[in-house]
C-alpha cells in the first residue's frame, strides 16, 4: 500500500506540473511466499529445493492528451527511478483513436481470499508445506507407485488498484496449490486462496494413487475408427480452455481473429447444445478464479457467456467493450462453468454405459492445436479403453475430430464427479494405434 | 553493463557466506522488455517492462539446498534472502530432503561476455518502428479481404551475473529480438490461423533489407497457406512417407531428443538405464548428428550456465550413436556424463535445470538446393525428390509444413509435434489440414533418410519445462526425408 500510495502522489505531481498527462491507473500487487517440491520421491533436492520468493509487480495505464496512452509493468524501483521511469512511459506512449479513459465502476463487491493460517505459515515458517509433500510420499509409496513428484506453494499477497479520479481498492490474498504425479503417467492438484482441508489434500492423493494404478493396467490393442472419448474434468476444462474460452475473447471477435464474429453475438448464434451454458464468477470466497475487480476497475461479479446454448456476450476489456458498443466484463481467470440444465449421470454411470469407448487422462500436444478453427488432432498417452461398460486396459491412440462441433451433438454426454467445478465429457471422435 | 554496479552487494554476500559456513550462488538478472504490438493494421498496444532481482541458492556443507529470490538488489535485501535460504537448507535437512554436493567440485573462474548491439534500441524512433510494423502487417492484410493479422515486434535486452562463494564472478547478456505475424483467415465455414517468425538480436530484424526480405516472404508464405486451409480436406491418419521442413526438424530434435537427453530426468527418461545415460547406443543413420550448444546471435542464446560455468557444445547423436547428454551439474556425474554446462533459468526466481538451447539436426551428404528456403514451392520439393530418387513419381509422400510447437513425456518415449499443414506431393501438390506427428523416441531418428539444402537453424519457439519458459531455436537443412514408420503416425481421420 506504501508503494502504491506513495506512486500515486508523485503521478498526481507529475500530472499538475505536465497537462498533456490527464489521466492514470496503477494495479500493484506485493506478494511473498514459499515453495517446496519432491522429485523422484525425494524432497526438496537441486530441483525443488524449499524457496522464498517476494516480488512487487503490477502494471500502469497512462492517458495523455491527444489520445496517447502508455502501458508498462510497474516493478519494485518504480519510486527510486520516477523520474527515468517516466521519461520511458512518456517516450512510449501510443496514439489510439479506440483507447478508452478510466472507468468508473459502482460499488466494488466483497470477496473472502485471505486465510489466517496461511499467512502464518509464511510469517513463521511452519514446516506445514514440507509435511504434506510428506503425507503425499508416504501414501502414495504405500500405494506402490515407484516414482512420486509433487510441489506446493503458499503466497501472501496485497493488491492496490489506484486511479486519477480517487478510486482506491486494496485487498490481500493467499493463494495456495500443490500437486501430486505418479509414475510420470498422471497427477492432481489443488489450488484455492486458503489452505486446503485434510480432506481436500487426501482426495488428491488417493484419486493421483488410483488412477496411476489404473494406468499400470497391461497394454491392449486398440482397434482404429470411431470411438467414444471420455474427457474426466481436467482434461474437458482444458479443452474448453483451449478451444471456446479463446474465442470469446473480445479482441480476438472484434479483429476477426475468432471463429466467432461480432455478429454472431448480436445474433445470439447457436454455438452450443441447448441445454449448456458457460459462465464465470469471479466473486466465490477463497476460490482460485476470483477477485473483486479488474485492473480496468470493472468490478467482479458473475457473467454468463453462452446461456442455454446461445452466444450472449464476448469476454470485453473496456476498450473491447466500447469498439463493440457492449458492456465491459469480468475476466474469466483461470475458472469458469459449464452447466446443463439436464440432468446429467454419475461418471461411473456414464463408463457403465460406454460401449466402446477411451477414458483420456492425458493429452500430449493440447497447446500445438490451432484454437480458432476447433479442430484437433492429438496423442492422447494416458488412456483406459472400455469396452461394454468395463475398463479393459491401457490404451495410447492419437486423436482427431471437431471439439466445437461435439459441444452442439445430441450424443455428446455429460456426467457429474464430486468435487469437481465441470462434469466429464464424453463424444465420438475417431483414433488410432 | 547495468548488473555490473552491484559489487557491494555481492562483497556482502560473501561475507555473510564465510561466516555461515555455507556455500553460495548468487545470480543477478537485470531485463529490459519492449513490445509493438499492431493488430489489423493499427497500434494495439505498446508495452515496456523492467525485470530486475536476485536469487541466491544456498548449500550447507552436507549439500543440502536453500532458495531465496526478491526483485531487489542491495545490501539488506541479500541479508535478508541469506537468512531465509540457510534456514530452509536446514529445514530441508530435517525432513530428509535431498543433499547434493557436486557443486562443490567447481573451480573458480571470472568470465565476461558482452554481446555489442548493431542496432540498439533507439537505432529507430518509436514512431519510425511503428510505421514499418504497420506496412509489414498492411502488407499481409492486402493480400486477400479475409486476413486479419497481428504482427509484434518484441526487444529483450537481458544481463545477468552470477557469484559463487569460490570465487566465481561471470557477467553476460543475451539479447533478443523477434518480429512475429498471426495471420487468420475466416470464410463463412471455417476459420484457420497460421504464423510467421523471424528471430534477431536487436532492431536488425526490421532495419537489414535481407530480413526484411525474409519476413515479408514467410508472411506472404503463412497468409497463403491459411487461405488455402480454409477449403482443405482432411488427411486419412496413418503412417506415411515424409518430407519435414527445418522448422518441424527443430521439434523433431527438441521433443524426440533433446529433453530425453537432459540429464536432471535421466531415472526415468527412455534414453536412460538404471539412472545412467545410454552412451553409445545407434539410435539413427550413420549420416545423422544431433547437435545442441549456444551461438552467438542466435534467439536462445546462453554462453554460461545458470551456475556460472561455460556452456558447451553437444553431440547429442554422433554419427548416429547417442554420445552425450545435456547435464547440469547435478546431474551429470549420477547419470555418467561429462559435465556440460547446461542449467537454465527462466529468470532470477527459478532454480537452474537442465536446458536446451540451439538445437539442430545435421546429415552429412546433404543434397544441395540452389534457392532460399523461403522461395521452395511443393512443387519444388516433389520436381527435386523425384530427380535424386527420393520419391518415386507416383508415391504417396506427405511434406508437413510449419511448426507449431511440440512436447513429449521422455519416460514413456512419447512426442508429438504440429505442423501448419500438409502437402500430398505429386505434379499438382494437394493441401491437406494439419495434424498430429507423433512416434517413438527410439524409432524416428532411425526413418531419417536424407536431408536437402543448407542448414536452417532459426526455428524459434518457448520451452517450457518444470513451470519455466525459456527462449528455444534450432533447425536443420532445409528439408529431412522421414521413411515410412509403423510407429510415426500422423493423425487424421
Amino acid at each position: 500500500m506504501e508503494l502504491a500510495t506513495g506512486l500515486a502522489e508523485r503521478l498526481n505531481d507529475y500530472a499538475r506540473q505536465h497537462q498533456e498527462l490527464t489521466a492514470w491507473r496503477i494495479d500493484l500487487y506485493e506478494t511473498r511466499g514459499f515453495e517446496t517440491g519432491i522429485k523422484n520421491n525425494r524432497i526438496g533436492g537441486p530441483y525443488s529445493a524449499p524457496g522464498y520468493k517476494r516480488s512487487i509487480s503490477g502494471e500502469i495505464y497512462l492517458i495523455w492528451a491527444g489520445q496517447k496512452f502508455t502501458s508498462a509493468k510497474l516493478d519494485s524501483r518504480v519510486l527510486d527511478d520516477f523520474s527515468e521511469y517516466m521519461d520511458i512511459w512518456k517516450a512510449t506512449a501510443y496514439y489510439d483513436p479506440d483507447g478508452v479513459g478510466l472507468y468508473k465502476p459502482g460499488s466494488i463487491p466483497k470477496v473472502d481470499l485471505f486465510d489466517e493460517s496461511v499467512k502464518k505459515i509464511i510469517d513463521h515458517q511452519d514446516p506445514l508445506p514440507f509435511r504434506l509433500l510428506e503425507q503425499g510420499l508416504q501414501q502414495l509409496s504405500h500405494r506402490g507407485i515407484q516414482k512420486i513428484d509433487g510441489k506446493v506453494r503458499c503466497y501472501d499477497g496485497s493488491r492496490v488498484i489506484m486511479n486519477s479520479e480517487g478510486f482506491v481498492l486494496a485487498y490481500s490474498q493467499t493463494p495456495v496449490d500443490f500437486f501430486f504425479e505418479a509414475n510420470d503417467c498422471y497427477g492432481e492438484s489443488y489450488g484455492e486462496k486458503r489452505w486446503p482441508s485434510e480432506a481436500e489434500i487426501k482426495r488428491v492423493i488417493e484419486n493421483t494413487g488410483y488412477i496411476a494404478s489404473l494406468l499400470a493396467k497391461e497394454s491392449v490393442k486398440l482397434p482404429s475408427g470411431k470411438i467414444q472419448l471420455l474427457f474426466p474434468p481436467g482434461i474437458f476444462e482444458s479443452f474448453l480452455g483451449q478451444f471456446l474460452l479463446t474465442n470469446l475473447y473480445g479482441s480476438l471477435v472484434v479483429n476477426r481473429q475468432s471463429c466467432f464474429t461480432l455478429s454472431d453475438f448480436k445474433d445470439e448464434r447457436l454455438v452450443l447444445r441447448e441445454d449448456l451454458s458457460l459462465e464465470a464468477n469471479t466473486l466465490l470466497p477463497y476460490r482460485a478464479m476470483s477477485y473483486p475487480c479488474t485492473s480496468e476497475g470493472v468490478a467482479g461479479g458473475s457473467v454468463l457467456f453462452i446461456d442455454k446454448g446461445k452466444l450472449k456476450t464476448p469476454i470485453l476489456s473496456l476498450k473491447y467493450a466500447k469498439k463493440a458498443s457492449l458492456s465491459p466484463t469480468p475476466m474469466p481467470s483461470g475458472g469458469f462453468f459449464l452447466k446443463s440444465s439436464r440432468s446429467i449421470d454419475t461418471w461411473e454411470k456414464l463408463i457403465k454405459q460406454t460401449e466402446h469407448g477411451m477414458i483420456v487422462y492425458s493429452i500430449l500436444g493440447l497447446h500445438t492445436q490451432d484454437t480458432s478453427s476447433g479442430h484437433f488432432s492429438l496423442t492422447a498417452d494416458q488412456c483406459l479403453l472400455v469396452e461394454r461398460g468395463e475398463i479393459v486396459g491401457k490404451v495410447k491412440a492419437v486423436i482427431n475430430g471437431d471439439f466445437l462441433k461435439a459441444l452442439l451433438q445430441e450424443d455428446s454426454r455429460l456426467a457429474f464427479l464430486e468435487g469437481e467445478d465441470n462434469p466429464g465429457f464424453s463424444f465420438w471422435a475417431s483414433a488410432s494405434e | 553493463m547495468r548488473v555490473e554496479q552491484y559489487n557491494q552487494v555481492v562483497e556482502v554476500a560473501k561475507e555473510i557466506g564465510i561466516a555461515k559456513g555455507l556455500y553460495f550462488i548468487l545470480r543477478l538478472q537485470s531485463r529490459k522488455d519492449l513490445g509493438v504490438h499492431i493488430n489489423n493494421g493499427k497500434t494495439e498496444e505498446i508495452s515496456s517492462g523492467n525485470l530486475e532481482g536476485m536469487g541466491l541458492q544456498v548449500f550447507t556443507p552436507e549439500g543440502f539446498m536453500g532458495f531465496a529470490a526478491a526483485d531487489q538488489i542491495n545490501e539488506q535485501v541479500v541479508q535478508d534472502l541469506f537468512d531465509k535460504a540457510a534456514f530452509l537448507a536446514q529445514q530441508s535437512q530435517s525432513f530428509h530432503g535431498e543433499p547434493n554436493i557436486e557443486i562443490f567440485k567447481l573451480q573458480a573462474h571470472q568470465t565476461r561476455r558482452e554481446i555489442k548491439l548493431d542496432y540498439p534500441y533507439g537505432t529507430l524512433s518509436l514512431m519510425e518502428i511503428e510505421t514499418q510494423l504497420k506496412e509489414l502487417n498492411n502488407e499481409l492484410m492486402d493480400v486477400d479481404s479475409k486476413l486479419s493479422v497481428r504482427t509484434l515486434l518484441r526487444l529483450t535486452d537481458e544481463e545477468w551475473r552470477i557469484i559463487r562463494s569460490d570465487g566465481t564472478d561471470v557477467v553476460f547478456n543475451i539479447p533478443r529480438s523477434m518480429l512475429y505475424h498471426s495471420i487468420t483467415a475466416k470464410s463463412a465455414e471455417d476459420t484457420t490461423t497460421t504464423f510467421a517468425n523471424l528471430p534477431g538480436t536487436d532492431l536488425g530484424v526490421l532495419i537489414k533489407k535481407e530480413n526484411l526480405r525474409k519476413i515479408q516472404e514467410r508472411g506472404k508464405k503463412a497468409a497463403q497457406l491459411g487461405l488455402d486451409l480454409l477449403s482443405a480436406p482432411k488427411l486419412a491418419g496413418g503412417h506415411y512417407k515424409l518430407v519435414i521442413d527445418y522448422a518441424l526438424a527443430k521439434g523433431l530434435a527438441h521433443e524426440a531428443f533433446g529433453h530425453a537427453a537432459e540429464t536432471d530426468s535421466i531415472e526415468s527418461s527412455i534414453l536412460g538405464e538404471n539412472g545412467r545415460f545410454k552412451t553409445g547406443m545407434m539410435v539413427a543413420d550413420s549420416n545423422l548428428s544431433i547437435i545442441d550448444g549456444p551461438l552467438e546471435g542466435d534467439y536462445a542464446y546462453q554462453p554460461i550456465s545458470a551456475v556460472g560455468e561455460e556452456r558447451q557444445t553437444v553431440k547429442i547423436v554422433d554419427h548416429g550413436k547417442l554420445n552425450a547428454g545435456l547435464s547440469d551439474i547435478f546431474s551429470a556425474a549420477r547419470a555418467g556424463v561429462p559435465y556440460t554446462g547446461a542449467e537454465r533459468v527462466e529468470n532470477f526466481f527459478h532454480l537452474p535445470i537442465a536446458r536446451m538451447s540451439n538445437i539442430r539436426i545435421e546429415m552429412e551428404k546433404a543434397i544441395p538446393m540452389n534457392q532460399e528456403f523461403e522461395s521452395v514451392t511443393p512443387r519444388d520439393l516433389y520436381r527435386l525428390l523425384v530427380e535424386n530418387h527420393l520419391m518415386k513419381a507416383d508415391e504417396n509422400v506427405l511434406y508437413l509444413a510449419g511448426f507449431q510447437g511440440g512436447q513429449v513425456n521422455p519416460a514413456f518415449g512419447d512426442f508429438v509435434f504440429h505442423c501448419s499443414g500438409i502437402y500430398q506431393l505429386s505434379p499438382e501438390p494437394v493441401l491437406y489440414k494439419p495434424a498430429i506427428f507423433s512416434g517413438k523416441i527410439l524409432s524416428v531418428l532411425r526413418s531419417v533418410k536424407a536431408a536437402i539444402g543448407r542448414l536452417q537453424i532459426d526455428a524459434i519457439g518457448t520451452c517450457g519445462k518444470m513451470g519455466q519458459g525459456v527462449p528455444s531455436c534450432g533447425g536443420s537443412h532445409y528439408f529431412l526425408v522421414i521413411d515410412q514408420n509403423p510407429e510415426v503416425t500422423i493423425g487424421g481421420e
